[in-house]
């Protein structure tokens, strides 16, 4: 058991804030990208290939004239907007079925805890790889392999947590009481572990994150011209030497971004979960 | 607490062990002053002179050689036939083979073996159909030791030109062959009678070849040559920079714009090629907005060839405007070039019915967007390029172009189902153009034969392509060609780019590094080290 | 003990069962028919004789559960067929590139364990001063890198301005430094974490005090007593890291040009070789498991008090 001294409790406090700050500075760039961009992405002009920064290209420009602020901002929807798709998804039916695992229990759960040891015993990027492998490269197929591989991980902690509330008092009396499965669920289960998850869910979208944009980098993800950062990050390589800009600002995003929600995962988990 | 110390010790010895010694010495030592190292993308293959797919064709020239050699400005040149004799009608060939050579295994090199091989191509008919050659060759004979006779269903004017191709027409000594004698799977080793031989081979990393010392011909002046592996461009020219490799030879291997800076910088050398391939854009006839020869005519209108060469290729690429440059034979046609002109180009398009409405961005018909699919192989750097440049450029004259990029696989796939309306294409330069190239366009799983479905001619210009290659007169031909050149020309089916160069960029310490006529094999035997 | 490693042998049976069910499904879900996808792959062209040919080798015309068996069978015996590209064997050639992923792994591990050991435990020790606030933040940058951008970077560095490493490729000991290092960076910074917070529960506990009382040396009560109990989730962490690793390399493998499986696996996918992707799904699949279970059983070694209470 640790002690906490107030220089940690104000130390987190800013983190949660600076952090979530972060985020939400990215996601309203990001809905506003058409607005705030100084120019199109997707608008190359060879004449203006690989300049520094101007007034007209306020980060210069890349190997094909395209102003490279404006992909960074325009990437935001595709490198952020896809990993919270793939959050949103398995968190969605990652929830519903551990629950539903966890609240009955019994034969249901045993096959899906079956189930889950099949699944889980393969490291997640090689079942993604696979997935792609099969149906192909592009954004549709790398969204798909993502939640149907990461979902069951989910469930499975759903699961537990589940289990680790199941027994409380409370939901005993309710249950004692005949309400019914699903009202205690909703009521009672849930919003009990709701923070949990939401810990979880932080922690993991930079994972989410780091592997679409890996997997761009691959050639795998998203296509061009498309912006998203692991792209950018992979034209850039062959301008190291000479623009290395190229590849650090993409770069760097990932890391912002990343780091942000590792650091209010951590933040939110330090206060909600304190183990 | 003790035991758990040792334990974790001894691991960890046992670790280091491990790491140390699997790393060993593998790396194949460029020290000799008679070796030369240099680079390719990709890994060199089985060495089948008989196959295509991973085979590396640059390898395949290393090892094995044709009957004749195609040398300067066309001119066919005896390889590994002295001298030759064609009869009036065109019809059969009869080669004298050179005496004294030897596979370097030792065995002989004779007509028994010439006919082993091209037994062993004629067997696989079908992989090999898409080279008129071989659909022309209704018998083959060795008269005697050195005399061979191969007979053609009709005069076949390129058969020549065709026998000096890298594949599949090259030599395997006997104990090459797999036991059943079918090359179409596999071999058993790579022995060929060529300047070099395999030494040493770790597959995707690199492979080692050292001089053959019973070459029949000019020995190669170096000793040794090692290929490493090295797929990515910007690593290889790192590799040079840092002297772990001494050449970089070819097209493609690294970037345009690494070239240029090598070359600006001048701490090495960098040369370029004569013009090669041409690179081209095919349009679909036969698929959506682009059955309209004026839709073609205004893609063809709509580009502006000089900037792309500047801007991409920084001019070292020389523009084009016809499929194949005029220096080709036969291809010196004056065929009239589209120039850029963007009001001509809005002009057509208009006319064809795509009407640009007002404060819209692109042009309309009955309702549609003017949309077209514009693909491309997404690991090859200077395609996107060109593909995002024609993007930017169509959109001014209101076509919106859709750039999809995918891996090899499933571009190949577009190309053999027709599934574009635009896909990148290239020529196949000396000594295939023009008529292995157009021999080809009647296959249907090229994309050539996909693009020209849609024209009215198509049946014609298949059946003239079919007569200009076993035409014996001279004057026929040219007129043939300039109808299937020309034709093609005017139905704007191809919208040519650039013709490509092969590029050389080596430590200062090579020289007699040349160019040969075709760009697919590399004259390692002229090279020396200072 | 072995009674306990017998159970888990036979506890994996079904698992192992359901993971080749899985795989097998896995390669129906490639569009098209799988004959014509081999014939364009294998550059032949699909005329309908061949085809009929080519499906009856292929055991296509079998109805699907005889086919899973026989897929099973032939896997079984280590034959995952032939890869459409190179048409040699898929186990020969997965075996000839797994040596160098396992190398890079290893060193990658070895590595690890120097940055997060000392780490970890300086930062318990000392728990927040400027060591530990520092190796916190440079944990967070660390996890969340993208590895591939390190490793570029790091080529950057130390290969080009400072001219001390070689670039790419495989040979010898400085090879294999860069691309350790990059997938080391990654992962220690959670070891490291998970050391501290580890060391930091147990130095709490009675029986640390109880040593502190009785007047042992610090250093003893830290190695004998701390450490040792400290270490047991790090091993469980390692093992799993192992899994992960080895198919988590496929990216540093892929910047390094380093000739291992995951390398493979990735240019596999782009010539659409299914046999070669489908084999390293399974083979992947198993080594996870396998390292699961050895880390169990070690587990098992260290506290089999602990494992009763489970």
């Amino acid at each position: 058991m640790s002690c906490r001294n107030i220089y940690q409790d104000l130390f987190q406090q800013k983190m949660v804030i600076i952090s979530a700050g972060l985020i939400l500075f990215f996601i309203v760039v990001g809905i506003l990208a058409p607005v705030i961009a100084p120019n199109d992405p997707n608008y190359s002009d060879i004449r203006h290939k690989l300049e520094g920064p101007s007034w007209q290209f306020p980060l210069g420009t890349d190997h094909l004239g395209r102003c490279l602020l404006s992909r960074l901002i325009h990437a935001i929807p595709y490198s952020l907007g896809t990993a919270f798709l793939v959050m949103l998804i398995t968190m969605v039916i990652g929830t519903v079925v551990g629950t539903f695992a966890g609240y009955r229990g019994g034969v249901i759960d045993e096959i899906f805890m079956r189930f889950c040891d099949i699944f889980l015993a393969f490291p997640n990027l090689v079942l993604i790889l696979a997935i792609v492998g099969m149906l192909g490269p592009g954004l549709i197929n790398v969204l798909l392999a993502a939640s149907l591989v990461q979902w069951v991980w989910y469930a499975r902690m759903v699961r537990g947590m589940v289990l680790g509330v199941r027994e409380h008092n409370y939901i005993l009396a309710a249950r004692v009481s005949g309400t019914p499965g699903w009202a205690i669920v909703w009521q009672h289960i849930l919003p009990n572990i709701a923070s949990q998850i939401i810990v979880l869910a932080t922690l993991d979208i930079g994972w989410v994150i780091l592997s679409i944009s890996g997997l761009s980098f691959l050639g795998l993800g998203i296509q061009p011209p498309t912006p998203e950062w692991g792209t950018m990050l992979n034209d850039g390589r062959q301008f190291l030497r000479s623009n290395p800009l190229l590849m650090i600002y993409p770069g760097v995003m990932i890391l912002l971004v990343v780091t942000a929600f590792n650091l209010l995962g951590d933040a939110l988990r330090d206060v909600l979960d304190p183990r | 607490m003790r035991r758990l110390r040792y334990i974790v010790l001894i691991l960890s010895l046992v670790l280091a062990c491990f790491v140390l010694s699997g790393c060993g010495n593998e790396e194949a030592k460029t020290e000799n002053k008679d070796s030369l190292t240099f680079s390719w993308s990709k890994d060199i293959g089985d060495l089948n002179p008989h196959l295509y797919g991973t085979n590396q064709m640059f390898a395949q020239a290393m090892v094995y050689e044709p009957l004749v050699k195609y040398g300067e400005n066309g001119k066919i040149e005896p390889c590994l036939a002295e001298s030759w004799q064609i009869s009036p009608d065109g019809r059969e060939y009869t080669f004298k083979l050179r005496h004294g050579v030897k596979f370097s295994d030792g065995t002989d090199f004779n007509a028994k073996a010439v006919k082993m091989n091209f037994d062993a191509v004629l067997a696989n008919k079908d992989r090999h159909a898409w080279l008129e050659l071989i659909n022309q060759i209704a018998d083959t004979q060795a008269i005697d030791d050195y005399t061979f006779k191969i007979t053609f269903k009709n005069a076949y004017y390129p058969a020549l030109q065709e026998l000096a191709l890298i594949r599949p027409l090259r030599f395997l000594a006997a104990a090459g062959f797999p036991d059943n004698g079918n090359t179409a799977e596999a071999i058993k080793k790579p022995i060929g009678t060529g300047p070099w031989v395999l030494s040493e081979y770790k597959k995707d990393q690199y492979a080692v070849f050292v001089r053959n010392e019973h070459y029949w011909g000019n020995k190669p002046k170096l000793e040794k040559v090692t290929v490493k592996v090295i797929p990515d461009s910007e690593a290889t020219v790192l590799a040079l920079e840092k002297g772990e490799i001494d050449l970089i030879y070819g097209s493609g291997l690294i970037s345009l714009d690494a070239f240029k800076q090598i070359k600006d910088a001048g701490e090495y050398e960098a040369q370029l090629s004569a013009p090669g391939s041409t690179r081209v854009l095919a349009i679909n006839s036969n698929k959506g907005p682009t059955k309209d020869l004026k839709v073609r005519q205004a893609l063809e209108y709509g580009v502006d060839k000089e900037a792309i060469v500047a801007g991409i290729f920084y001019d070292t690429e020389d523009k084009a405007d016809t499929l194949f440059a005029p220096n080709f034979p036969y291809c010196n046609l004056n065929l009239k070039p589209y120039q850029y002109n963007l009001n001509k180009a809005g002009e057509l398009l208009t006319e064809a019915g795509w009407n640009l409405p007002a404060g819209k961005e692109y042009r309309e018909k009955d309702g549609q967007i003017l949309e077209l699919d514009l693909c491309f192989t997404s690991t090859d750097t200077t395609q996107k390029a060109l593909a995002e440049l024609l993007q930017g450029e169509y959109k001014k004259i209101g076509i919106k172009v859709k750039i999809i990029g995918e891996e090899e696989q499933a571009f190949y796939d577009r190309q053999k189902n027709g599934n574009f309306h635009l896909i990148f294409n290239e020529t196949w330069g000396v000594p295939y153009d023009p008529h292995s190239f157009i021999s080809s366009m009647r296959q249907p799983s090229h994309a050539d034969y996909q693009a020209q479905l849609g024209l009215s001619m198509k049946k014609e210009i298949d059946k003239k392509i079919g007569e200009v290659l076993i035409s014996n007169d001279e004057k026929a031909r040219q007129q043939l060609y300039s109808y299937i050149l020309g034709t093609l020309h005017e139905q704007a089916v191809y919208l040519p780019i650039s013709h490509t160069k092969n590029i050389a960029v080596y430590n200062k310490k090579l020289a007699n590094v040349k160019f040969l006529p075709s760009s697919y094999e590399i004259p390692l035997e002229l090279m020396e080290i200072k | 003990m072995t009674r306990y490693i017998l159970k888990r042998v036979i506890g994996l049976i079904p698992i192992l069962f359901g993971v080749s069910l899985l795989t097998f499904t896995l390669i129906n879900l490639v569009p098209g028919d799988p004959v014509q996808v081999y014939l364009r792959i294998a550059e032949m062209l699909p005329t309908p004789e061949l085809v009929a040919k080519v499906r009856a080798e292929m055991g296509l015309d079998k109805p699907i559960h005889l086919r899973y068996f026989d897929w099973l069978t032939q896997v079984i015996q280590l034959d995952f067929g032939k890869s459409y590209i190179s048409k040699k064997p898929v186990w020969d050639e997965i075996i000839y590139y797994f040596p160098a992923t396992i190398q890079l792994t290893l060193m990658a591990m070895v590595l690890i364990l120097f940055i997060s050991l000392p780490v970890g435990i300086f930062s318990a020790l000392y728990k927040d001063s400027i060591f530990d606030q520092i190796s916190r933040v440079l944990s967070f940058l660390g996890a969340s890198m993208p590895s591939y951008w390190l490793g570029i970077l790091l080529i950057y560095l130390f290969s080009m301005q400072l001219n001390l490493l070689p670039t790419q490729g495989h040979g010898t000991v400085l090879h294999l430094i860069l691309p350790a290092l990059t997938l080391a960076l990654g992962h220690s910074s959670t070891y490291t974490r998970l050391l501290r917070t580890s060391i930091l529960e147990n130095l709490n506990q009675y029986h640390v005090l109880y040593a502190r009382a009785r007047g042992l040396r610090e250093r003893l009560v830290v190695s004998r007593h701390i450490l040792k109990n400290s270490l047991i989730p790090i091993i469980t962490a390692f093992g799993m890291s192992f899994g992960h690793m080895v198919a988590g390399s496929v990216i540093v493998e892929s910047v390094f040009s380093w000739p291992g499986i995951g390398r493979y696996c990735v240019a596999s996918i782009f010539s659409r070789d299914y046999p070669v992707i489908q084999a390293y799904v399974l083979i992947m699949a198993v080594v996870f498991i396998l390292c699961n279970l050895l880390v169990d059983i070690v587990y098992h070694l260290l506290d089999p008090k602990m494992m009763e209470e489970l």
